[in-house]
């Protein structure tokens, strides 16, 4: 310590630990010269010991030499353990504390893909949008320093006028936001880039913009059943934008860089780029227009018949694809507002309900399959039958008389019914039943599906028989009613409804879903002989001869199924209906087919009232807009009944 | 001796130090001009830039718009305000090799029967379509309330001039068949299509 400290007196002793060497050296004293504050005593001071310094030099030299080159590497040896120390041993923790301060790493948000219809029209997509924040603190600071120069106080005031129409708030309102505690408020969500701009041009102090994305939902209520809707985040919450959201979501990527202490970016570092990945895009199957239209129908309808609700589903004939899923008074996708918490988000899968009469035509295209029954079979029907200690009655009144098997199916008896059913037996009966998968989750892409319920066999009580061919005691949705009579179309084979077309990944390739295989479940002459019979419903004489389209074969069968009374005890109730119909045109080449379902109708009680006109329009709308034309042929005359003279001259031609 | 070494340096000093001068004059004037094109292309590239921002977000909002006025609601509300129908049963022409033709199906007239909700417009709030009243009045009737309810309903697409023709239009494409089908009835049960909109002609 004392050797760098400053010297006392020119010819001085160091104060060494080896005392013996009696001179100081004068040359290091030289070398250090500047230090020396006393110039003038120098030249006196060196003369005189020059002379006898030489003999002790050697020696002294040697051991000054020694001794600084053990202080230097002693020094060094410090100064290097604390270099291995701050670079070897905790050289990492410096590091990224240092990064930390230099480099920023930024989330670059993937673009949620698109949901599209068969033609790639989109149903959602997603758009940039900003979100306006304000910082209150700065906002305050602001005022008061106005106030300071100018005198008023009107900047809080000022600034609430200039953005309340921009943000769609009131002024009062805005302005307890704008003053509100912390630093940090958020004023208005998902604006248009547009309308940010002209906030920004405003050039207030203290409102920010920040970027984000926002959902879009061209047709709002259209399809909106299907394609559910998305959290606040932006994940999928419910629909196709929930059960494809990993496809949709697409993959964050991040941008590093450096800055200096300014923050400005450092241009010469080097910045790694992540890039985002987008989502990719589903094409579904649903034809837009179709959907729009269906629900217009259902809306209208409902509202016209006092009814609880309808749904409706329209299938291509051949490969299943869903055209259409529609329910009344859907949300609005782009409102989760409009979601009402107590019905199902998708009813035309998730809601099951007592089909009615409308599958009677499976009992018949059994019994066709096992060559119980033909078209013209004629049954006599008695006024009621008795079965499991059940007396069951047709819809009404008639004595006995003598239908064909067309006309069971076409006026809908029930005793006509059961005794097609009690020649089948209830196993054969019920190994239809599951043929066209009753009971069964058809599989389609969406969430929650329903599978309805179909008894087991072995739970049967007596009296299950006695309901069960006309479509009660048993339950499905409106999908699995249209994938029942899609088999009736697609001449006896039924291929599990879809809703997705196809997959577009992020880099363009495509993922169509493979088209489900079918599984045969009558024969293709079944199917044909089916439909002529269910022609008959549409016809003079047939219970739904409203859903009729002119110049048209149409095929279908109505059905109006008792619901089940929770205010008393569930018994079925005589005035609580589901109206169902479901059928396909033309009926002799069949294009598509469509399921209706009317949930307690207050006006038209029957599935030909309700059910059936809203065929009758879908059809003709479908038509039209598909351009499928008339097949030309003229439908096979069945008779109804066997006529007297009497019924003869007072029914329909096509009746005998 | 000393004289000409020392001359000689100064006379070759002269250009030298000129030369310098110029140097480093010329460097400073090229280094503000450079800096001056650099702020101006500064300048340029942030005007460009903010415009190209603008024009993004202007795109976006025009795509969002052709969006939503391309949803079907807002085409069925356009449609119904220039006085449109859906149409009834179709007919097609089926035209042989021997250039015969033949009519398929039961051509008809439309018929007013469900006229078309007018939908919130694209820019409109968040609401659900109002409930839509008329469809089961008569053509005439029908028509009058989409004249009179539209431009309330969808205030950017109607205009006075094409609902007037709107109520001529209907009345005109829907003659008695229409009126006499569908008589105003007390219960609001969708109405018998067994005698064909427009009749079998």
């Amino acid at each position: 310590m004392t050797r760098f400290g400053p010297p006392a007196q020119p010819p001085r002793r160091r104060p060494a630990p080896s005392g013996a060497r009696s001179r100081q050296p004068q040359r290091p004293a030289a070398a250090r010269r500047p230090t020396r504050p006393s110039r003038p005593a120098r030249p006196a001071a060196r003369r005189p010991v020059r002379p006898n310094r030489r003999t002790l030099r050697l020696g002294a030299v040697h051991g000054r030499v020694r001794f600084g080159f053990a202080a230097v590497c002693t020094l060094l040896l410090v100064i290097g353990g604390r270099l291995v120390q701050l670079q070897g041993l905790d050289g990492s923790k410096y590091a990224a504390g240092a990064a930390a301060q230099r480099v920023f790493t930024l989330t670059l948000h993937a673009m949620r893909g698109q949901i599209v219809d068969r033609d790639g029209t989109p149903l959602a997509y997603t758009s940039t949008a900003q979100d306006i924040t304000a910082d209150p603190m700065q906002i305050k600071a602001a005022a008061k320093a106005q106030q300071k120069l100018t005198g008023r106080d009107d900047l809080v005031a000022s600034y609430a006028t200039k953005l309340a129409p921009l943000v769609g708030m009131r002024p009062q309102p805005l302005a307890t936001l704008l003053t509100g505690p912390g630093q940090y408020a958020l004023v208005a969500t998902a604006l248009s880039p547009v309308t940010a701009e002209k906030i920004a041009a405003l050039g207030l102090a203290g409102i920010y913009s920040q970027a984000t994305t926002q959902r879009q939902y061209p047709g709002r209520t259209t399809a909106a059943n299907v394609l559910g809707t998305v959290h606040a985040d932006g994940a999928g919450a419910a629909g196709i934008e929930s059960e494809y959201n990993r496809v949709l979501a697409g993959k964050d990527g991040s941008v590093t860089y450096s800055t200096d202490n300014m923050g400005n970016v450092n241009p010469a570092s080097s910045t790694v780029t992540d890039p985002a990945r987008n989502g990719g895009t589903v094409r579904l199957t649903l034809d837009q227009s179709l959907q729009y239209t269906a629900q217009q129908y259902l809306d209208t309808a409902v509202r016209e018949s006092g009814a609880r609700g309808a749904e409706m589903v329209v299938l291509d004939a051949h490969t299943a694809q869903v055209l259409a899923m529609a329910s009344s008074h859907t949300f609005d996708a782009a409102n989760p507002n409009t979601i009402n918490p107590n019905v199902p988000m998708n009813p035309p899968v998730m809601s099951a309900f007592e089909p009615g009469s409308v599958q009677k035509s499976i009992t018949f295209a059994a019994a066709l399959q096992q060559h119980l029954i033909k078209p013209n079979t004629v049954i006599s029907v008695p006024p009621t039958i008795d079965m499991g200690g059940v007396t069951v009655a047709d819809a009404w009144y008639h004595p006995t008389e003598r239908f064909t098997a067309t006309g069971v199916l076409a006026e809908s008896s029930n005793v006509g019914t059961l005794k097609v059913a009690q020649e089948l037996g209830p196993k054969v009966w019920d190994w239809y039943e599951k043929k066209f998968g009753v009971g069964q989750k058809t599989g389609i892409e969406l969430p929650g599906e329903s599978g309805g319920y179909l008894p087991p066999l072995k739970q049967w009580s007596a009296s299950s028989f006695a309901n069960l061919p006309f479509g009660q005691g048993e339950s499905m949705t409106v999908l699995q009613l249209a994938s029942i009579y899609q088999t009736f179309a697609n001449n006896g084979v039924r291929v599990p409804p879809r809703i997705i077309q196809s997959v577009t990944a992020p880099d363009g390739s495509v993922a169509a879903t493979r088209q489900p295989v079918g599984e045969r479940v009558v024969s293709a002459k079944t199917a044909a002989t089916l439909r002529t019979m269910l022609e008959s419903v549409t016809l003079p004489g047939g219970t739904g001869i409203k859903a009729a389209v002119p110049g048209y074969r149409v095929a279908g069968k109505t059905g109006t199924a008792q619901q089940p009374d929770p205010n008393h005890g569930g018994a079925y109730s005589s005035w609580m209906n589901w109206d169902t119909f479901a059928g396909m045109i033309p009926a002799d080449n069949p294009q598509f087919v469509v399921a209706i379902m009317v949930d307690n109708p207050a006006h038209g009680v029957e599935g030909g009232d309700v059910a059936a006109p809203l065929f009758h329009q879908i059809a003709t709308y479908e038509i039209a807009h598909a351009h499928i034309p008339p097949t030309g042929s003229q439908s096979r005359h069945v008779p109804l009944q066997v006529c007297d003279a009497a019924t003869r001259m007072a029914s329909p031609s096509t009746v005998c | 001796m000393t004289s000409e070494p020392r001359h000689a340096p100064r006379a070759k000093r002269a250009p030298f130090v000129l030369l310098i001068v110029g140097l480093m004059a010329g460097g400073m004037c090229l280094l503000l001009a450079l800096n001056t094109a650099s702020a101006a292309n500064e300048v340029a590239r942030h005007d460009l830039s903010t415009n190209d921002q603008s024009a993004a977000a202007q795109l976006v909002e025009l795509e969002n718009e052709v969006q939503a006025s391309a949803a079907p609601a807002n085409v069925a509300a356009a449609a119904a305000a220039l006085g449109m129908v859906p149409a009834g049963n179709p007919a097609f022409l089926e035209i042989d090799k021997s250039g015969k033709v033949r009519v398929m199906g039961s051509a008809a007239p439309a018929s007013v029967e469900p006229v078309v909700i007018p939908h919130p417009a694209p820019t409109a709030t968040k609401t659900k379509p109002a409930p839509q009243k008329s469809a089961k009045k008569t053509a005439n009737k029908t028509a009058k309330a989409t004249s009179t309810k539209s431009p309330g309903k969808t205030p950017s697409t109607t205009t006075g001039k094409t609902t007037t023709s709107t109520g001529s239009r209907a009345h005109a494409g829907a003659p008695a068949a229409a009126t006499s089908s569908t008589a105003p009835s007390p219960t609001p049960t969708p109405t018998p299509e067994t005698t064909l909109p427009g009749g079998n002609r």
